[in-house]
């Protein structure tokens, strides 16, 4: 009867690849050969990449547009951070910007793309202002150059069709 | 536009977006929230210390028609590059990079765009429309999301098309900055020639990109401090005809000059009050100079009275306070009273003598001339005297001007040079944005000194 892992069977499963690698004899020794591995041996890395590729498959998905920032830890939310710096510009003469804040919501995809940015809608009334449109606006091409993305995201958790909250300040 | 803004990218469509003129008060600020919490407490990514870089932009030479339209295209689209380089603020992508071309109107390969980092792209086609007529169209569009945000056409004579590159300019500085801009301006300044013991000075005026230069007088008699109408075609300025220092009011339009009032003393620093029905200037007493207020259509008004040497008086943008120098603690500084000329009180504290303050267009600085020990520098300081900062300094330099959105400041600059006849000195004009960057020399015809500039062009 077949049953899908469980997340402590998988976990397992996996850690004994690590912990217990397959024993090489030393040429001309008496000890026993094993037959020889069709593939090399696992990397550490590829290791936890299967580790990481279990612990998605028994995740549950994320609801679509759904704000997933908490499931970020500081740490993952400064490396995201990071990244959208790199494209973030204001106008620092302009006589309000120093104050002002945007918050943007951001629809990612599985490798990390922003596939939308948004306004959040309780920051939207303010867009009649056109010195807060233009900064907005900014905000809005820090997260969709190109040469920002795409988003580093954990790979232990899923993220696609998910919504980010990301607020952008001077 | 606020539906726009928050359709996905993918699928925005190319809509000329209206753009919002009205400045909404300032509903956006809030109190600030706790590092990655929202008010309701949510979670969010801070994303901050942001850089000051200028917004890359694209700008082709505009498609002609053939004749003039395609020198038109090429011109137009060349004052708009360096209008927009010169603020500082945006960074005109070189056009050799440019990967294919535009019609002018249609909507552009946005990867062909994004491929070379630009973030704005400037479109335009010109027609002729019979005679000297002729329509400009531009475009402006937002590369990332590929979305046009404005769309305008004008149509002129030929020989207006520097002020349509001008008023572009504007355009897009708005759209992209969300503040007026302050190409479509003129500067007028005094414009110097000859040995320093024999200065002829002329009142000149120019375009604020040095194009199109005239002189105004004829050198005959000295011109000092001109100044703009806030609304006319008008300049007040202070001459020395006959050898009495008098302020007067020059028509632009006809070229007439009158004196303004009948003081039995020297007249001097005039300035338009916000309203354009006065001259707020100073007058010399027996014991100093006091502050008069002086209608242009007649009567005059003493609003100081302090037995110290009171000049240089300018308004606020709303009319309701005015900034001056006087030494009347003992020492050159800048002072702010009410309209009335009730309620002075000094600003100025720091290392120095204060001078020339001017009040910002946006109202939330003055600038100001500050000498101490063998330095002058030109800064800026908040209305109540906190916040003064230092702009440029070098050894002479005076008489600060603002742009009409009050975000660039012009001044002067002499310098140690050398002239026909020897020793001598170089006077010339400098912008500087308000954040302390971008300072940039103006060029002038001749030496230059004492810059106004104008308000936007009606």
């Amino acid at each position: 009867m077949n049953h899908a892992p469980s997340a402590s069977i998988a976990l397992g499963m996996a850690l004994a690849v690590i912990l217990a690698p397959a024993a090489w004899a030393e040429p001309g020794s008496d000890a026993h050969v094993p037959a020889r591995p069709s593939e090399p041996p696992p990397s550490l890395e590829t290791t936890l990449e299967r580790l990481r590729q279990l612990n998605r498959a028994n995740q549950p998905a994320p609801v679509a547009g759904s704000d997933q920032t908490g499931r970020l830890d500081r740490a993952e939310q400064d490396r995201i951070a990071d990244q959208l710096r790199g494209g973030w510009t204001y106008d620092a003469g302009a006589a309000r910007n120093a104050r002002m804040t945007v918050t943007l919501l951001l629809t990612l995809d599985a490798d990390g793309n922003i596939r939308s940015a948004s306004i959040d809608p309780a920051d939207q009334p303010h867009l009649s202002d056109p010195a807060y449109r233009a900064f907005a606006e900014r905000a809005l091409r820090a997260a969709t150059n190109p040469r920002v993305g795409p988003l580093r995201l954990p790979k232990d958790k899923i993220f696609d069709g998910a919504q980010l909250r990301v607020r952008f300040r001077p | 536009m606020t539906d726009l803004l928050s359709m996905p990218l993918r699928r925005r469509g190319l809509v000329a977006a209206s753009t919002a003129l009205l400045a909404a008060p300032a509903l956006w600020t809030r109190p600030a929230h706790a590092q990655g919490t929202t008010a309701t407490g949510s979670a969010v990514i801070d994303v901050d210390r942001a850089r000051t870089d200028p917004i890359p932009v694209a700008i082709p030479v505009f498609v002609g028609a053939g004749g003039d339209t395609e020198r038109l295209g090429r011109d137009i689209a060349g004052v708009i590059t360096n209008n927009l380089a010169r603020s500082g603020l945006f960074r005109p992508i070189d056009p050799a990079a440019f990967i294919g071309r535009t019609d002018g109107g249609a909507t552009p390969n946005f990867q062909n765009w994004k491929a070379i980092g630009a973030q704005a792209l400037v479109t335009g086609k010109i027609d002729s429309q019979g005679g000297d007529k002729v329509r400009v169209e531009f475009r402006l569009w937002d590369v990332l999301p590929g979305l046009q945000i404005q769309g305008t056409a004008y149509t002129t004579t030929l020989g207006n098309w520097r002020r349509i590159a001008h008023i572009i300019s504007d355009v897009i500085y708005e759209r992209m900055l969300g503040e007026k801009g302050y190409f479509d301006t003129r500067v007028v300044y005094i414009a110097g020639s000859g040995p320093r013991d024999r200065r002829v000075k002329r009142l000149a005026i120019m375009d604020q990109d040095s194009e199109n230069n005239r002189f105004l007088t004829d050198g005959g008699f000295l011109a000092l401090t001109p100044r703009f109408h806030p609304t006319r075609d008008q300049i007040a300025f202070m001459s020395y005809v006959n050898d009495k220092p008098r302020v007067y009011l020059f028509d632009l339009g006809t070229g007439r000059q009158q004196m303004l009032g009948n003081f039995p003393g020297i007249t001097l620093s005039p300035r338009f009050a916000p309203d354009g029905n006065s001259v707020i200037m100073a007058q010399t007493t027996a014991s100093g100079s006091d502050i008069y207020l002086v209608g242009l259509g007649g009567g005059a008004r003493r609003l100081t009275d302090s037995g110290a040497i009171d000049v240089s008086p300018c308004f606020s943008p709303d009319g309701t306070q005015i900034v001056f120098n006087s030494d009347r603690g003992g020492d050159q500084q800048l002072y702010v009273m009410g309209a009335d000329g009730s309620g002075s009180k000094r600003i100025s504290f720091g290392r120095g003598r204060y001078a020339t303050p001017v009040w910002s267009p946006r109202g939330d600085l003055i600038a100001f001339t500050r000498q101490s020990s063998d330095t002058f520098a030109i800064g800026v300081m908040r209305p109540d005297g906190s916040g003064e900062r230092i702009l440029s300094e070098s050894f002479f330099c005076e008489a600060p001007t603002w742009a009409p959105n009050g975000r660039v400041l012009m001044f002067y600059r002499e310098t140690a040079a050398r002239d026909s006849r020897g020793n001598g000195y170089s006077s010339r004009l400098v912008s500087i944005d308000i954040a302390g960057f971008n300072e940039r020399a103006i060029a002038t015809p001749t030496d230059a000194s004492d810059p106004a500039w104008s308000p936007l062009l009606q």
